[in-house]
């Protein structure tokens, strides 16, 4: 039952294989206030390393190797677990087009998923707009949730739904004289109301001290997960922008989205899991030297982080280069967000070329999707036992449904 | 229930219902005893009334943030640049002024009786969006408050001629590519680019005056951003550092055309950049945009264009005169017959509930720091919008399920912060019947009825005081 519906709902979209009950998901967590790449993934191999970076270049001895002469900070174990298992990768040296180093305008061009030129003239974010692509299913179903506030990357016509953690329930005695006051007043606010807190139910766990961060990581995967829920979800975390303190506070940050990443992975289980992308991004990096101030100030270039079932594992696209900068201070950006994106969107939710090139992110005919992103389905499927195989870097099979993907569960 | 067959208006209304309409509105919510306090008063009267007193202005005494040495701080512009320019001697941080800043609100909206003044300087705060700084509290009050009865003109020229805004819109940093700055600079180093900045002027057409479809090119901005170098800040150690001032040298010499009209040397300095405003504020696409801004806020989502026209003329017709404009606005029928289907702006809703609470000064004293924390949950922090287009009226971004549990949850700790100051003031059943009079559903009365009965003692007061704040009489505008 359960995947006959699903295919229904995506009856426009080019499918893969899967085993039942399982869908693409797609969480974007938007890390906001530019983040340091070179201090999340440092190319510490790099004979120029050691002089640009001053006081904030890290002993290669303490972190974690990557490949091609990259490695990842201590912080991120999870993160660090996941690459080595194959689910995660980084795509360094980007940024969006425009690279202005100003928050909002680069967060609002990294969001509405504009060229490059700062005109503020979009209504809608990306994602919304991708929204607008997929077919329409069940109303929750190929919704997106937001957790928190409306951010632009998600704004937009397409309706989608919100949740945010708080830790001041009211109890279930008073959401019932509340739900029949609704219920005999004001019908509007009587099915919002309902539907605001069952959905609430799904996402919530018992409360044990956790940080609203892990929370709403942890709730955002629940969400995820339930069959009638959301399959497209974004988050935003702030405070990266690493003026001073950066040797102290940054790890403290990264330590606070890996273990946030974990929480949405539990969250989210292991059979969802398989099937899906978590993608880190910011709108800018840093200068390549201290500020003096035991920290950085604006730069272009950084790094993005993707982690996830889905993921081909690895390091993606150009760079970084250490050889040349930007204005003699920042990494130079050789890889646009919108690639990214792009490369996600094909290969993971099969969205047509055509459609990315013009709705998504208008005006992007000559920004090329990041290849080898995702893993095939094959490898996915292989992955699924104790031990991952190195996923084939071959774009995923398109399939029809009904051949048996290999061994996933009968449908239920 | 028989549905009348006769349009309402203004004079067929019930005086509950003028009242509801007045408070929620066009104001910050009913206080418990209003009525005795209205008196008889027509309600429309009441709300113009509030226009001739002068009691919105905060000072800066009123406005004090303690410092790290030990001193109360009057939130002056020469203690808020200090603020601003970063000093590592400086005695207090921008988080603080900020927070003094919208504690000093919630103090003040325990004042009024209806409260539409403090509307209107709300709706100009987000008309001239800014994220909190360290000086954009003292904007608010030395330029919103003090024009927010005044002048249009003049509200446009003290804002834009504001630290504040200069500072949020980067202009700080604009250089005339031609200006002596920039010359000497390109003289002494070899790869010096920085040129003017086209924020500040790209948001002052598009957002502040003639709005997205007013009739101005790419051209016109960068024109105006030309005309705009030189508005900036002061920098050093001491006062004025941090506050605005026009630099000469950072000007871009020559005459520039904005919407076929010149402005050069005639109009030297400042008066340059003034003169355009002057012109913006003077234009008709802005006595439109401003009339719908008014409309789309205070009544409807989708206003009647007749009704925009109607406003608009009084704009224009009076030069900008705005309570000539509040009070046309007022005598729109649709203004008090518009059904009220919209869901309250957390913000406002905030406020009104503090009121409906009989929240005192030192109440929101108190609780400004736990107002903040909801204000964040609900997305509507006064000075929290990142972006210069201030937060939206449309119903559909404020009115979801997860908004609505929210509220309720809020409502709780509303109450639950209330209750650290004083017991309940008022008997749930009576306060609802206070409040709203007639206007109260048999559903919501019912309700918090049934709740307060449940018990012989008060136990569930608190519970059926948060059924009220969360009620559609007090979610509903």
């Amino acid at each position: 039952m359960g995947i006959s519906a699903g295919l229904c709902t995506w009856a426009m979209m080019p499918r893969s294989s899967f085993a039942a009950g399982e869908e693409e998901r797609l969480l974007v967590v938007v890390l906001r206030g530019g983040m340091d790449g070179l201090h999340v993934v440092p190319p510490a191999a790099d004979p120029n390393y050691v002089r640009l970076r001053r006081t904030l270049a890290l002993d290669p001895s303490t972190l974690n190797p990557l490949q091609d002469g990259l490695y990842l900070h201590p912080s991120m174990k999870n993160f660090y677990a996941n690459y080595q298992s194959k689910d995660a990768a980084v795509v360094h040296a980007i940024a969006p087009p425009l690279r202005i180093r100003s928050h909002f305008d680069c967060q609002y061009n990294m969001e509405s998923g504009l060229p490059g030129g700062n005109i503020r003239s979009s209504k809608s974010g990306w994602m919304n707009r991708l929204l607008q692509v997929l077919p329409a299913g069940d109303a929750v179903k190929v919704s997106a949730l937001q957790v928190g506030p409306t951010p632009m990357i998600l704004a937009g016509q397409a309706p989608t739904f919100s949740w945010s953690p708080d830790a001041w329930p009211t109890g279930d005695g008073f959401d019932a004289w509340l739900q029949d006051l609704y219920d005999h007043s004001d019908q509007e606010f009587a099915d919002l109301l309902r539907s605001g807190i069952a959905i609430n139910k799904l996402a919530k766990q018992p409360a044990n001290g956790e940080a609203v961060l892990n929370l709403a990581f942890y709730g955002a995967g629940k969400l995820l997960a339930a069959p009638n829920g959301p399959r497209i979800a974004t988050l935003s975390i702030v405070g990266w922008d690493s003026h001073t303190n950066e040797m102290q506070g940054l790890p403290k940050l990264l330590k606070g989205l890996d273990d946030a990443l974990g929480d949405f992975r539990r969250g989210l289980g292991e059979t969802a899991w398989r099937n899906t992308v978590v993608v880190c991004v910011s709108e800018f990096g840093r200068t390549v030297f201290d500020n003096g101030r035991d920290g950085t100030d604006h730069g272009v270039g950084t790094v993005s982080l993707l982690c996830g079932g889905a993921v081909n594992g690895g390091v993606h696209g150009e760079g970084p280069r250490l050889d040349t900068l930007v204005d003699n201070r920042d990494l130079v950006a050789l890889n646009d967000t919108r690639a990214l994106f792009k490369g996600i969107l094909q290969d993971h939710l099969g969205v047509p070329r055509k459609l990315l090139d013009t709705k998504i992110f208008p005006d992007s005919a000559d920004v090329t999707p990041i290849g080898n992103l995702i893993k095939s389905a094959s490898a996915r499927n292989a992955a699924q036992g104790a031990s991952a195989v190195g996923g084939s870097s071959r774009r995923r099979r398109i399939v029809p449904p009904s051949t048996s993907g290999g061994s996933g569960s009968s449908p239920s | 229930m028989v549905t009348s067959s006769v349009v309402p208006t203004y004079d067929t209304m019930s005086y509950d219902q003028k009242a509801r309409v007045a408070f929620m509105r066009f104001g910050l919510g009913p206080k418990y005893g209003w009525r005795e306090r209205l008196g008889t008063r027509d309600i429309r009267q009441a709300c113009l009334d509030e226009l001739n007193l002068r009691t919105h202005l905060i000072p800066d005494t009123q406005v004090t943030v303690k410092g790290n040495d030990g001193v109360n701080h009057a939130l002056t512009y020469d203690a808020c640049g200090i603020c601003a320019t970063n000093l590592s001697s400086r005695p207090f941080l921008p988080s603080q002024a900020i927070a003094a800043e919208r504690a000093a609100r919630h103090v003040k909206y325990t004042e009024p009786e209806i409260g539409f003044v403090e509307r209107l300087v709300l709706f100009w705060n987000n008309h001239f969006s800014i994220l909190g700084g360290p000086t954009t509290g003292h904007m608010e009050r030395s330029v919103i408050r003090a024009n927010v009865l005044g002048n249009f003109s003049d509200m446009l020229k003290g804002v834009i001629g504001h630290a504040a805004m200069v500072v949020y819109l980067n202009n700080d940093r604009s250089v005339g590519p031609n200006s002596t700055f920039a010359q000497r600079m390109a003289a002494t180093y070899k790869d010096y680019s920085q040129t003017y900045n086209e924020n500040l002027a790209r948001e002052i057409l598009e957002l502040h005056t003639l709005g997205l479809n007013g009739g101005y090119t790419q051209t016109d901005i960068i024109s105006f951003a030309k005309i705009l170098t030189g508005w900036t800040i002061y920098v050093g150690y001491v006062p004025p550092t941090g506050q605005y001032f026009f630099d000469p040298t950072r000007h871009e010499p020559g005459t520039f055309r904005i919407l076929n009209r010149d402005y050069g040397p005639t109009n030297p300095g400042q008066d340059q950049g003034n003169k355009v405003l002057e012109d913006l504020a003077a234009h008709p696409a802005t006595a439109q945009h401003i009339a719908y801004k008014l409309l789309r806020h205070f009544v409807t989502d989708t206003p009647d264009q007749a009704s925009v026209n109607a406003l608009a003329k009084t704009f224009s017709d009076n030069l900008g005169n705005l309570p000539k404009v509040y009070e046309k606005l007022l005598s729109l029928p649709e203004a008090w017959t518009q059904p009220m289907n919209r869901i309250r702006q957390p913000y406002h809703w905030l406020v009104s509930a503090n009121r409906a609470l009989g929240n005192t000064a030192a109440d929101a004293r108190r609780d400004a720091g736990n107002y903040s924390v909801f204000l964040g949950h609900l997305d509507q922090e006064l000075w929290g919008r990142v972006t210069p287009d201030g937060y939206p009226d449309d119903n559909y971004y404020w009115l979801n399920g997860n908004a609505l549990r929210l509220r309720k949850n809020i409502a709780g700790r509303l109450v639950a912060c209330s209750l650290t100051g004083s017991p309940l003031r008022h008997e749930p059943t009576a306060l609802a019947g206070d409040l709203f009079g007639t206007e109260l559903s048999p559903g919501t009365a019912a309700a918090i009825e049934d709740l307060v009965n449940k018990r012989a003692d008060q136990r569930l007061w608190p519970h059926a005081t948060m059924l009220l704040l969360s009620s559609p009489e007090m979610l509903r505008w």
